[in-house]
Order: C-alpha cells, then sequence, then structure tokens
C-alpha cells in the first residue's frame, strides 16, 4: 500500500522489509493513523481522547477528485485507519510549515495567524486546530473574492466544531481563523504535491479488482466493486466492515478489542454514488455526511442544518449513512429523518457460494430491538432509498442534546407532513432517543390525519405521544424531560406547519444573534 | 526571534513557545522517544463503590502474553499511602475499596494495550458494604472526611430576625472534571544510585518527589523530578499526578526498566478527582432597600473518599461566601462530606467559586423579594470604607469593587439593556412568544496567597554565561499560563536586556528545592519575586564590579537594552559579563521569596489569610426557549483587576478562558454519579465543556487600569484562577431570564450547572408557582366580594 506523507511518499509492504530502504512493514489492520504516526516519530499529532471528542489528533487528508485535483479534509487520525490512506495524501501539523534554511522556517498562515492572536496557552490541542484551520483555509485557497467577515466566522466555527481547547476560552483561535479566511495570504498545501511520484501514487487509475494487503491472516481489504465487496463479506461476515470508521474504532481504543480482518467499503462505487432516478433518491451507504450536505444543500435546508449538529466536521467528514443506520444506535441523528421520510435500505445478501442477491426493506421494518437489527452475517446495507416526494413535504427535524454543537441527542425529532388547509393527509412522526430504537409513532401519525387540525387535536396527539414512548434516565436526560421535549417537538413542528414561526435557538444566525428581534 | 524593539510588544510578548505549539514541536511526555525496553502501565480497577475485598487472584494477569510485572499493596516497598496532606489515599486498595475506579493493582506491560487487556483477566471477588454517593445522605449520617469549620461575626442569628425581610434558600452545584487536553502521564526512569528520574506532568514537582522517596523508601535525594511544560493543569495536576509517578517508580525499581504510565481518557476521568460537588442552603435576613443585616450559610462539599485537598478547599469556599458583600453578622459553616466516590481535588477557584455561588444566589433573591434590579443589590452591598471586614476578619483595603463595577455598568451599557432586556421580555409575554432574555452582571473578589501560610514561599535559581546569555529556573510550572513568559519578561526586565537572552527550561526539584504547588493563582507573584531576587543580585554584583574596574560610583552604573553604561560610555551586556568573569565575579544566583504580612488563626480566626485581592466583575445577556430550556449566551462584557499588567496579552488570555471554562462548569458540564457509584459522564461523549460554537458572539475583555497597592512583582495582580468566576454572571443571566417569566416576582431554585433541562425545569417551577400564586390571589379576589 502507498500512500503520500507530508509530501513524500511511503509503501507499506505486506512482508516484512528488512533489506529495504523504502519499504516498511503494513501495521495490523486495526492500527489507527495516529498510532502510526506516532511510532514514526511524528509525535506532533496529540491523542486527547482517542475517541473522535476532542480533535488534539486532527490531521488533513487529501485525495484525488474525478478531475485528479486533491481535495482535502479535516479527519480524527485517533478513529481512522492506517489502511484507508491508501493512495491519499496524509498532512500532518509537522508537513505545514517551510523550511527555508537549516534553523528556519516560514510558517503556514494558520500557523502564523495562531501565533499573533495568542490563540495557544498549554498547546496540547493546538496542533488539531492548526489542522482544521489548515483544512478550511485549504478548501477556500481557489475562491476568487475574500470572505466577508460573518461568512468567515461562520466557516471556521464549522471547521473547528471537533476541536476541544480548555484554555483560551477558543476566542483567540475564532480571531485567527478569521484572519486568515479574509486575509489574501491563502496557501494550498495540494499545490505543492505535484511531481511523479504523487501522481503515480494519487492519481493513478485503480483496478476494479478487490485489492487488499491480501497476506497471512491479518488483512485490511478495500474491495473496489460490489462484487468483491460481496464476496469479502460472504467469506468474513459484515462485523468486519467499516467505512468511516468514527463508531466503529471506538472497540479498538477504548475497548482494546483486535481485529483480524476488516473490508473498507469507502472504494466501492455503488456504496459512493448518489443518483436520483425513478421518483427516489438513491445514496450509497459509505457517502458520507459531508457529501450528504453538498446535496441537500437547495433540497432540504433542514436536513443540512441537522446535519450541522451531527457530531463535527471532522466526524462529518468520515461518518457514514450506512453507518449511522447499521450500527443500530437508538440515538443515532439519521434514522429519524429517514423514518420520517419513508426510506427503504437496500440489503444485500452474499451467502458463500451463493449468488448475492438484493432486496428493499423500509426503515421502518429494519430495528429490532436495542443495537438489534435485521440484518444477518453475511448481508449488508449497500443503499439508502428516500422517496423525492417526502423530501418536498413540509418536514421539520428537531435535535435536543446538552450541548449545541458535537453532542449525541437526548432527543432526536422528525416530523413530516402533507395536506389541505389544515387537513393533514399524510403525516410521520419519527423519534429517537424515545425507545431501545428509532422508531415511528403510528398512532399518533393516525390521530393526526383524522381530523382537522385544531390545537386541541395538537394537544391530544402530545399527550397520546408522551403515554406511548418509554424514554429512559441516563446522563443526557431525564425520562420525563425527554417526553416533555418530544411532546415539545411535536406541537412545535405543526405549529410551523400552520404557519407559525417557532425557530429554535441553533437555528438563530449565529453573529450578533440576528432574526431575534423579529419574534 | 521575538524583536524588542518595542516595549509595547515586549509586554505582550507571545508565549514563549507558541512557535512550537503551532508546529508541533512543543514536547509533552508522550512524546518523548520510547525505550526498546520500556514498561506501560495500567491498573485493575474496583466495580464497586464500597467493598471489602474477599479474593483477589492475578495469575491470569501475571501470565497474560506480554504482562512483565503485577503489583498490589503488599508490594509498596515503603509508605503505601499517598495523601497529599492527610493520609486516607491508599496507592492500592488495602483490602477495602471505597469508590468505583480504584486502582486494586497495577500491571506493567511491554504495550499500554496489553496492559490495558490484561487486567480483566483478574479474578476479584467482593463483599459489598454500604455506600454513600451525595452529600446530602452523608449529612444525614454525619460522615466527614475531616471536621467542620465555622466563620462566626457579629450576631447572625438575631440579625436575621430582626431584619424586615427573611429568606432561606438552597442549591446543589455540581462540580467539574478538569479535561486538560494532556491526560495524566508520567515516565519514570531508575538511575544508577537506587532512585528514580521522574518527567511529570505535574504542578506540584516537590510533592512528587516526596510521595515517590515515601512509596519506594528512599531519601528525596534520591529522586528528581521533571516538568517541562502540562497540557492543561486546572487544579487537577496538582495532587493527583503523583500516585501515578508512585506506581510507575515501583515498577521501575523492581524491573531496573523506564516506564511509563499514561491514562486513556475515560481512565483519567474515573479515577482523578475532580472539583467537589456543593450543596449549599443559606438564611438571609435584609431591609428594603435590600441592605443585608445578617446571614448563615452552610456550605457541604462532597469530598469523595478521603481528605486530598478538602480541608483547604472547604476553607476557600467559607472564605470566599462573602464573594464582594460585606456581612455584619454572619455565620458561615463549612461541611467535608465523605462519600463513596472519587476524591475529590483542587480545581481553578478551589471552593472559591462555590462559596460565591451561595452569594449571588441570595442577591438575586433579595432583589426579587425587593423588586431592584439585581445590580443595585449588589452594589448596595459591596464592600467600601467602613463595611469592610470579611466574616474571617480581614479588612479589606485596597476598595476596587465599587469603582470597577461601576466602570463596566457605563461600558456595557448595562442600564439601557436592562431596559430593553425587560421590555423585550413584557412584549414576548404579551405576544405569547417563545424567547426570553437575561442578563446579570456579577463581581469577583478572590483572595491571593495560599491559605496554607508555608506554601507562600518560593525559589529561583539564575545562571548568567559568559556569552550574556542567561538560563532561568525557578519552583513553578508551565501549564499554558504563561507563568515561563511572565518569568522571563520580569527577568529580563530586571536585569536590563533583551528577552531573547533568556532560556527558560524545564522546572526540576535539583535546581530549586522544596518548591510550593503552582496553585492558587501564586506562580507569577512567588516565582517572579524569587527570580527578580536572584537577577537583582547578579545585577548588583556587576554593578559592583563594574565601579571597581572603571573606577567609579555604583549609581554611576546602569544595565538597559542589553548595554552597560558607565560613566555614560557604553559596553556591551556580553562584553560586561565576560570581564566580570575574568575577575571572578560570581555569575549565579539563588533568589528567594516569602509573602509579607500574612498570617491566618482558624482558631481565634484573627489575622490577615490574603496578602491582597483580584477583583472583577462580568455582564452576560443570553437568550432562552422557554419551550425547551436551550439557550445561547449571546454577549459577555468583562472588566478584571489584574494590577499593573505584566503581560496584557497573556492576562486577557487568562481572563477569556477562565471566563469559558467558568461558563461551561454552571451550564453544560454535568458531572454524574449513578446510584450505585458509577460515574456515568466519563468520557468526552457525555460530559460536555464548551466549543468555539458556545462562546459569545460578542466577547469584550478589558483590564481595570489600577495599580496593586501592596508591592507584588511590579504592582501586578495574580490572574489565574479569579476570571473563571466571572462565569458566574452566565448563570445569574440564565436565571434572569427565569425569574422574567413572574416579572421578576420570583426567583427559581437553580442548580447547577444550568443545562437546558434545568432552564427548562426552573420555567415550569416559576410558571407553576405564578399559577399557584394567581390562584390565591384570585382566592383572595373572590373572598372578598
Amino acid at each position: 500500500m502507498e500512500f503520500m506523507l507530508n509530501n513524500k511518499p511511503v509503501s507499506f509492504d505486506i512482508v516484512d522489509s528488512a533489506g529495504s530502504d523504502h519499504l516498511e512493514t503494513m501495521p495490523a489492520p486495526d492500527t489507527t493513523i495516529l498510532k502510526m504516526l506516532r511510532k514514526r516519530g511524528l509525535v506532533g499529532t496529540k491523542e486527547g481522547c482517542a475517541s473522535g471528542d476532542c480533535g488534539a489528533c486532527t490531521v488533513m487528508i487529501g485525495e484525488a477528485n474525478n478531475d485528479g485535483v486533491l481535495e482535502y479534509r479535516a479527519i480524527n487520525a485517533c478513529i481512522s485507519l492506517v489502511g484507508s490512506l491508501a493512495n491519499k495524501h496524509l498532512v500532518t501539523v509537522e508537513g505545514l510549515a517551510k523550511k527555508t534554511t537549516e534553523n528556519e522556517q516560514q510558517l503556514h498562515p494558520v500557523q502564523r495567524a495562531m501565533v499573533d492572536c495568542h490563540g495557544s496557552q498549554c498547546g496540547f490541542c493546538t496542533p488539531g486546530f492548526v489542522m482544521s484551520l489548515a483544512a478550511v483555509a485549504e478548501q477556500a485557497s481557489g475562491r476568487k473574492a475574500q470572505l466577508e467577515l460573518d461568512e468567515a466566522r461562520m466557516k471556521v466555527l464549522d471547521a473547528i466544531s471537533g476541536n476541544l481547547c480548555r484554555c483560551t476560552g477558543y476566542r483567540p483561535i475564532i480571531e485567527a481563523g478569521v484572519s486568515v479566511l479574509t486575509g489574501s495570504d491563502i496557501n494550498a498545501v495540494g499545490d505543492t504535491v505535484d511531481d511523479e511520484v504523487s501522481n503515480e501514487i494519487l492519481r493513478r487509475p485503480h483496478p476494479i479488482s478487490s485489492e487488499a494487503e491480501a497476506a497471512g491472516e491479518a488483512n485490511y481489504y478495500r474491495p473496489r466493486s460490489l462484487a468483491a465487496l460481496d464476496a469479502l463479506v460472504g467469506r468474513l461476515g459484515n462485523k468486519a466492515i467499516v467505512a468511516g470508521c468514527t463508531d466503529f474504532a471506538l472497540e479498538i481504543t477504548q475497548r482494546w478489542r483486535a481485529y483480524q480482518n476488516l473490508i473498507d467499503v469507502t472504494r466501492v462505487p455503488e456504496l459512493l454514488a448518489m443518483t436520483e432516478a425513478d421518483g427516489k433518491l438513491t445514496i450509497g451507504a459509505a457517502v458520507t455526511y459531508t457529501d450528504i450536505e453538498q446535496q441537500f444543500k437547495d433540497l432540504s435546508p433542514g436536513f443540512v442544518h441537522l446535519l450541522s449538529r451531527l457530531g463535527s466536521r471532522q466526524i462529518r467528514n468520515c461518518g457514514t449513512l450506512g453507518g449511522n443506520i447499521g450500527t443500530a444506535s437508538p440515538i443515532a441523528d439519521t434514522p429519524p429523518v429517514l423514518l420520517a421520510w419513508d426510506a427503504d435500505v437496500v440489503i444485500r445478501s452474499c451467502a458463500p457460494e451463493a449468488i448475492a442477491t438484493e432486496r428493499h426493506i423500509a426503515l421502518s421494518d429494519f430495528y429490532l430491538d436495542y443495537r438489534k437489527t435485521r440484518l444477518q452475517a453475511h448481508q449488508y446495507i449497500s443503499e439508502i432509498r428516500i422517496p423525492t416526494q417526502s423530501i418536498h413535504r413540509f418536514h421539520r427535524f428537531y435535535k435536543h442534546s446538552k450541548r449545541l454543537e458535537d453532542d449525541i441527542s437526548s432527543v432526536m425529532g422528525a416530523f413530516c407532513f402533507d395536506g389541505n388547509e389544515g387537513q393533514l393527509i399524510h403525516a410521520r412522526v419519527a423519534f429517537g432517543g424515545m425507545a431501545a430504537i428509532p422508531l415511528r409513532v403510528p398512532i399518533v401519525e393516525a390521530l393526526l390525519v383524522a381530523e382537522k387540525l385544531s390545537e386541541d387535536l395538537v394537544n391530544q396527539a402530545c399527550r397520546i405521544l408522551t403515554e406511548t414512548l418509554t424514554p429512559m434516565t441516563d446522563v443526557r436526560a431525564s425520562a420525563a424531560f425527554r417526553a416533555d421535549m418530544a411532546s415539545e417537538m411535536l406541537s412545535r413542528a405543526l405549529f410551523e406547519y400552520l404557519g407559525q414561526s417557532l425557530p429554535r435557538v441553533d437555528e438563530l444566525k449565529d453573529f450578533g444573534l440576528r432574526g431575534v428581534d423579529d419574534v | 526571534m521575538m524583536s524588542n524593539a518595542n516595549p509595547e510588544s515586549r509586554l505582550n510578548q507571545q508565549h514563549e513557545s507558541a512557535v512550537k505549539h503551532v508546529t508541533g514541536q512543543a514536547e509533552y511526555i508522550d512524546d518523548l522517544p520510547e525505550w526498546p525496553n520500556q514498561l506501560h502501565v495500567a491498573t485493575g480497577k474496583s466495580i464497586h463503590a464500597h467493598a471489602r475485598l474477599k479474593k483477589l487472584s492475578l495469575d491470569k494477569v501475571r501470565s497474560f502474553p506480554g504482562v512483565v510485572d503485577v503489583i498490589t499493596y503488599a508490594d509498596i516497598p515503603g509508605d503505601g499511602d499517598v495523601g497529599a496532606v492527610y493520609k486516607g489515599d491508599p496507592l492500592l486498595a488495602n483490602g477495602v475499596v471505597e469508590f468505583v475506579g480504584q486502582p486494586i493493582f497495577a500491571v506493567a506491560a511491554i504495550s499500554l494495550e496489553i496492559a490495558q487487556r490484561s487486567v480483566d483477566a483478574a479474578v476479584i471477588e467482593y463483599e459489598v458494604l454500604e455506600a454513600t454517593i451525595t452529600p446530602q445522605d452523608a449529612m444525614t449520617k454525619t460522615l466527614f472526611v475531616l471536621p467542620e469549620k465555622r466563620f462566626v461575626q457579629g450576631d447572625a442569628r438575631a440579625a436575621i430576625e430582626q431584619a424586615p425581610h427573611r429568606i432561606q434558600g438552597e442549591q446543589y452545584v455540581r462540580g467539574q472534571e478538569h479535561f486538560y487536553l494532556e491526560g495524566q502521564i508520567c515516565h519514570c526512569m531508575p538511575t544508577e544510585d537506587r532512585g528514580v528520574h521522574i518527567i511529570s506532568s505535574s504542578q506540584h514537582p516537590t510533592e512528587v518527589q516526596k510521595l515517590v522517596a515515601k512509596v519506594l523508601a528512599i531519601e528525596f535525594n534520591q529522586v528528581q523530578v521533571e516538568v517541562r511544560r502540562m497540557g492543561g493543569g486546572f487544579g487537577g495536576k496538582e495532587s493527583q499526578a503523583a500516585a501515578l509517578a508512585c506506581t510507575a517508580a515501583i515498577f521501575a525499581r523492581r524491573n531496573q526498566r523506564p516506564v511509563k504510565f499514561r491514562m486513556p481518557r475515560q481512565d483519567d476521568m474515573v479515577q482523578t478527582g475532580k472539583r467537589h460537588d456543593f450543596w449549599n442552603q443559606y438564611e438571609v435576613g435584609f431591609d428594603d432597600d435590600g441592605l443585608i443585616h445578617g446571614v448563615t450559610m452552610d456550605l457541604a462539599a462532597m469530598c469523595g473518599y478521603s481528605p486530598d485537598l478538602s480541608e483547604g478547599i472547604v476553607d476557600r469556599a467559607m472564605f470566599h461566601a462573602d464573594n464582594s458583600y460585606f456581612y455584619e453578622n454572619v455565620s458561615i459553616t463549612g461541611f467535608r462530606c465523605k462519600t463513596n466516590t472519587v476524591s475529590n481535588t483542587a480545581f481553578r477557584g478551589f471552593g472559591g467559586p462555590k462559596g460565591m455561588m451561595a452569594a449571588e444566589a441570595m442577591i438575586e433573591d433579595i432583589a426579587r423579594k425587593t423588586g431592584k434590579d439585581p445590580l443595585d443589590v449588589r452594589k448596595k452591598n459591596l464592600y467600601r470604607e467602613g463595611r469592610d471586614r470579611t466574616p474571617y476578619g480581614q479588612i479589606v483595603k485596597q476598595h476596587v469593587l465599587g469603582r470597577l463595577v461601576g466602570q463596566l455598568e457605563d461600558t456595557s451599557d448595562y442600564r439601557s439593556r436592562r431596559d430593553d432586556v425587560v421590555s423585550y421580555n413584557r412584549v414576548a409575554a404579551n405576544n405569547g412568544t417563545h424567547f426570553r432574555k437575561g442578563l446579570a452582571l456579577t463581581p469577583v473578589k478572590f483572595g491571593i496567597s495560599f491559605t496554607a501560610n508555608h506554601l507562600n514561599q518560593a525559589g529561583a535559581l539564575v545562571h548568567v554565561y559568559t556569552d550574556g546569555s542567561i538560563h532561568l529556573n525557578h519552583g513553578g510550572t508551565e501549564m499554558g499560563q504563561g507563568l515561563y513568559t511572565k518569568v522571563a519578561q520580569i527577568a529580563a526586565r530586571a536585569m536590563g536586556v533583551s528577552l531573547d537572552r533568556i532560556q527558560v527550561s524545564a522546572t526540576r526539584t535539583d535546581k530549586v528545592p522544596n518548591t510550593s504547588p503552582t496553585a492558587a493563582s501564586s506562580g507569577t507573584d512567588l516565582n517572579g519575586m524569587a527570580v527578580l531576587d536572584a537577577v537583582n543580585q547578579i545585577r548588583f554584583r556587576l554593578t559592583k564590579f563594574c565601579s571597581e574596574h572603571f573606577g567609579c560610583e555604583q549609581s554611576e552604573v546602569s544595565i538597559s537594552d542589553d548595554i552597560v553604561s558607565v560613566k555614560g560610555e557604553p559596553y556591551a551586556f556580553a562584553e560586561i559579563v565576560k570581564l566580570a568573569y575574568m575577575s571572578r565575579v560570581q555569575l549565579s544566583a539563588a533568589g528567594f521569596y516569602k509573602t509579607p504580612k500574612i498570617s491566618f488563626d482558624f482558631g481565634t480566626q484573627s489575622g490577615q489569610p490574603f496578602f491582597y485581592f483580584a477583583n472583577g466583575a462580568a455582564a452576560t445577556e443570553v437568550i432562552v426557549d422557554i419551550r425547551t430550556g436551550e439557550y445561547r449566551i449571546t454577549q459577555v462584557d468583562i472588566l478584571h483587576d489584574v494590577g499593573e499588567s505584566l503581560n496584557p496579552a497573556l492576562d486577557i488570555g487568562q481572563i477569556e478562558g477562565g471566563y469559558i471554562q467558568g461558563m461551561g462548569w454552571l451550564t453544560t458540564e454535568e458531572l454524574k454519579w449513578d446510584e450505585q457509584g458509577h460515574l456515568i459522564s466519563n468520557s468526552p461523549a457525555n460530559y460536555k465543556i464548551p466549543t468555539a460554537y458556545d462562546v459569545p458572539p460578542i466577547f469584550n475583555v478589558s483590564l481595570y487600569d489600577e495599580a496593586n497597592t501592596e508591592d507584588t512583582i511590579y504592582r501586578s495582580k495574580a490572574v489565574g484562577e479569579p476570571p473563571l468566576m466571572l462565569g458566574i454572571s452566565a448563570w445569574c443571566a440564565l436565571r434572569d431570564a427565569c425569574a422574567s417569566i413572574a416579572d421578576y416576582k420570583l426567583s427559581p431554585t437553580m442548580n447547577a450547572p444550568a443545562t437546558s433541562e434545568e432552564v427548562y425545569r426552573c420555567i415550569r417551577e416559576i410558571q407553576n408557582a405564578q399559577g399557584a400564586e394567581c390562584a390565591l390571589a384570585q382566592g383572595e379576589e373572590n373572598a372578598k366580594t
């Protein structure tokens, strides 16, 4: 396997590299990028939590897009696996500053701004912030016009949403980021990666066959076709599947589990596609939240806004829709949305020696019990299909969490309505955090279409809702509060449907919180 | 390197490690190269809050592939108790476990993963004992780690009873996880003299040295402890770092191999102490003007299973239960409750914030009762001439508060914003809309000095080399606060040389001995003065040498801007240094400082515990969704008193960071144990410190322009802890928004943190109370007719 590390090629071989200058032994499949980096002496990238919550390990990953242009994204190195790096460019904090002479270095504009704005105190989180800001600067480097202050601030807040700092109070870090994005001194890391070696590693066309570090007992597989993936899942079972790893990697870093075989599905074209046909929007299971945000920008600003509160930018750059469904967490953010939109999941079955088959099941039939789904060992989710009609209906997605940003839902409510003049003909009411699985509440849905909407009907629906659901008390919220919030969300969605404006605090425009005085 | 041409830029000198931070070149302990034979440590932990160990079988742990050594309490060569001040903290459980997560045995293995995996192979049988998890429960059972203490001035009971109005209140204020980004860690190398060299992430290297020596049963002089920098401390590495070093040292000695002990985040959150939960109760008597006549307060702290630093922490809560207000008749009692939870420890403010929370809640209650703006009640009760005796007898001398609060009231435009907030809320109430605004301006007065008197001392070591470069050591540790930067600035200023001559290096117990912890905001005050003493000695010797060598008066010699001027003739500093060396002048000095004026006798409540007070005030505005309790903090204005600032940029950094940390403590950071004593907020996935998004978009910070009247280092004031308590204004603003629901006539019992769930509960409480009051009023009305 080959990749670029701070502009230099690295080759991992599957056999012992003794006697070779540039080949190194491939680390075990469950090795995180962070661990690999620190073993190599690149210790600028820090471990703060090993769970993707603090961002001290943030690095940039560059990947050639269809035009061969390298696009860079920030990710958490602590929960990303080395095998995912094949043919990508990994940039760490050591790779930003340019050495000018033996003792001098020219700081990257983000580094310069962080120093000038007093953006570091203890310094431990600093490399992570620098990388997050460098990634957003990189993305902004191609643009013509300078960013307005407010827009720059929003971009900076988004970029550092997964970086915790316990010393500074963030104000100088935000200022540093804004000063770079509103300035003219943005340089592109990608521009420097252009020689033959890097072209060979980063931009060469790939064979459409299975590819794996396939020797010995430990393997990190990177299938490049659905057929190759089917064969692997048939042989190894779906427990070996990894995509963004944002949940899976915690088994390794928090529960100290070891894995011999992993199947990385993020190079299978079918799982990366987003297509619209036959009245359905089909999203590949390995499509990341960041890519979904792009797709839904005009389609559903409400969904995009919800995604802005799902994890952090680093998590959204890795985490996938299929993963969010497949882990079957009762507090995952997207399943209630997909339930409200009547989405299907496409399940591929690939028992060994058999021809792979595909079937669609409604997401509402997918979940069985706490962390249990209909998926059998030789099955996996390949696609999620949403009726486009659903997306065009009135919908509201509400998330309640202790912290507004980068926090897990205590209650997640999703609502989709359609009707004429106050009479609903279509109602979907779905929740996360209110039972052992994400679920729809058919009894309430039926009530809502039974008669014309009125304040009485709303109250009645809320009452039945709280009688029906069985939330629990845990570290995030009490059962009683969850019940109140679920009911509040339902009534808010209905009143908004009826034309009232009930924005939530996270919907207020950030800078100066404009819009507040309009209410 | 940095330019020093402009004195202003020198004042705002960047952090000495800033460039190293942003390039990843700043080295932390986990970044040190690993030795091929290095061992890694993990501990086997109790799953019960209180139990007797019936059986401990570690055979399968010992035989786990890759495990090299396993130890229990019996294997500790010396004293197995690592209590910081009082006994009570066994390094490994000795027959009984007293909290979930308590280390029972420790493993050293060839990798961290193996060490962590191996501990699950232990077979442990427990006899479960009754556990106490809350301070309320401990109060009922009268379980304390140390006896209660009380401050009394005047006759509080009589004053309350005779006052026109009386209020009783209570609040539960939860603790706080430090969440330093660098978790607890140390590295230990056995030395050839049967001792150990330890590199620790510790705020208190001397205590690490002392405890490691005791655990190994060796002399203090066989242990060297070194701290270059910490990735954050906040009090969490004052006493807590020592246990890791002691465990690592035992393995290093037994195996004669280097040992690293790094706690993964979850172990760190479960196994190390935090800020105490406090259950505060108060009763106050006051008049129509809101003037306080008498106060009683009971402050009950959840100390955990052992004393650790809880004596001083609850003392400091008591010392700050007045915050900025004069209590003529007062009785304050502090209780140190014993609970079967991890032993709570120092955290920025050291109990002070908990006492202040009681004071601020009480002030607001008075305001609601008297119908006054809470700011007017605050101003009415501020310390001033003649009303200046604290509950512990010390007289407040430098009266900063009145002027400072008045100035912030103007610059934050408090009065007109108050009007806007009130009218916004009235319109919202009439229209039935769901947003309410809140605004609060709260002061902070924080006593500076360790209340353990002997800790108010510091040492320094300064070397001038013959090329004119200067090497500097002192007893303080760098945890991000910029201590090394400030001390280097002090040395440069005192010597009259440029900052780039000064090299500050790691704090080491073999360079400056018997140091105090870098705590109590004292780092610069103490170590800056010790360095000044050392520099002054060398400067005096150079001056004396010049006068002798060049044949002039000492007054004709001066050093500034790297130039030694002798009778008006300029010489390069390095040239004079070299000349002095050739003439056998000593170019090294040890400096020392002890804080003057302070002494306090708890028994007679006489003396002066604090050298001076640091002050500040913050005005915070919030917007709350009353349907959900969700909110945003929209604006904060801060004016803070750092005396003559040594480095305004660093001071503002401390103020901003302190405010946000205090805001986090009182808003989203919710420490929670379940009924069995498991910490359920045990990871960053469920314990939420603020992110950048939580930072108020309008965030104005200014320094109050007045020198310290006490003779501190260049008349500056300590800045580490006091700004944390500015965050109380955020909590008060949320409570203010809730109070608006009953048109500011009622105040909800708001516990902390004010999560959206707690704010929602308060809103319902107020709505219900208002409903009840309306019903009552209606009933009275009906009765009349």
